[in-house]
């Protein structure tokens, strides 16, 4: 009896479609899901950055010339993790910002040429490691003597 | 003969098609369902972020380019004003009010969940709105030294609101919590 169905390599190819189908939909959902995690991470590095940014505009309100001490060699970077200046060394691998801990805030303070020195150049980094990748925010700002 | 054969699926065949429903629907749901909570969590993030700065910007804007002096109290004059000599007054949670060049007393309060720039020329308005949560907001001077502008110190908790009228909620993609803090000195003592 000849019964009218498909044939393997229909079923076959109809089964292979629907599979690529499936898996790319799957990979562009995955990747998306990862691209939003990264995203809320970015706004809450944003903030520990803008934070740590105020902290240090209060520090060189408070007494400028204890202030431009702070940069030793051309160049001291600080681990912030904690706003103070207890750690003068970047923070390796002391992910302790943020809760859960998953952040890291380093500091890099230039002071500029000039006698006494009027201006001081930082640059706050707040990175994170996600999916085995690292991700940084950067903020770079001037401060100066002068207001 | 005599036994028609029935056009029908098999028991297998709708056992296999079940199973496989049973298989991909939850995955498709848990993905929706993912994508729809990270959502949740960015937008309120965002939202928490957005009124957290606007209420950082606006307070820092108006202290550091109008005022001329401190007050604990509205209107501002010689009897409430604060932080004139070498002094420090630690952020406490209330009030503080300033006077512009125009004699005008402005200032920035804090009462339930909501800070407000309050001022003697126009309306009061609130800085954050309904969806948002402020908690220790508190505000403060110093002046470290006669011959330099006194300080102003604010710091405050931002967290939107789980529609319970408090930030807790059991699921975390519901909690939406940052922590602001800042010092901003006068320019027109």
């Amino acid at each position: 009896m000849n019964k009218k169905s498909f044939s393997l390599i229909e079923v076959l190819i109809f089964v292979t479609i629907l599979v690529l189908f499936f898996v790319a939909a799957l990979a562009i959902t995955t990747y998306s899901l990862g691209n939003m995690k990264i995203n809320e991470h970015k706004i809450i590095a944003t903030r520990y950055a803008e934070e740590s940014i105020e902290w240090l505009k209060s520090q060189k309100e408070e007494n400028w010339t204890e202030f431009i001490l702070k940069d030793t060699s051309s160049g001291t970077t600080y681990c912030l993790n904690e706003l103070n200046w207890l750690t003068q060394s970047s923070c390796g691998e002391n992910f302790t910002l943020g809760d859960p801990a998953f952040f890291k805030r380093e500091l890099l303070l230039t002071n500029q040429s000039g006698t006494p020195t009027e201006q001081v150049n930082a640059q706050i980094q707040v990175s994170w490691q996600e999916r085995n990748q690292a991700y940084d925010v950067t903020i770079n700002t001037i401060l100066t003597i002068w207001e | 003969m005599g036994i028609k054969k029935l056009k029908a699926f098999t028991l297998i065949e709708m056992l296999v098609v079940v199973a496989v429903i049973g298989l991909v629907l939850p995955a498709i749901f848990a993905i929706v369902f993912g994508i729809a909570r990270q959502q949740t969590k960015i937008m309120r993030l965002s939202q928490v972020k957005g009124e957290g700065d606007y209420i950082l910007t606006v307070i820092t804007n108006n202290i550091r380019n109008n005022a001329i002096s401190i007050h604990t109290d509205t209107p501002g004059d010689s009897l409430n004003e604060v932080c004139l000599n070498v002094e420090s007054q630690s952020p406490i949670p209330s009030s503080l009010y300033f006077l512009d060049s125009e004699g005008a007393t402005f200032g920035f309060s804090f009462a339930g969940n909501k800070v407000s720039s309050e001022s003697s020329v126009v309306a009061t308005s609130l800085l954050n709105t309904d969806k948002t949560i402020v908690s220790n907001f508190e505000i403060g001077c110093t002046k470290t030294a006669t011959f330099s502008n006194p300080t102003v110190l604010i710091n405050f908790d931002i967290c939107y609101d789980t529609g319970t009228g408090t930030c807790i909620s059991t699921r975390p993609e519901e909690i939406a919590n940052l922590h602001y803090e800042t010092t901003v000195k006068l320019r027109k003592f």
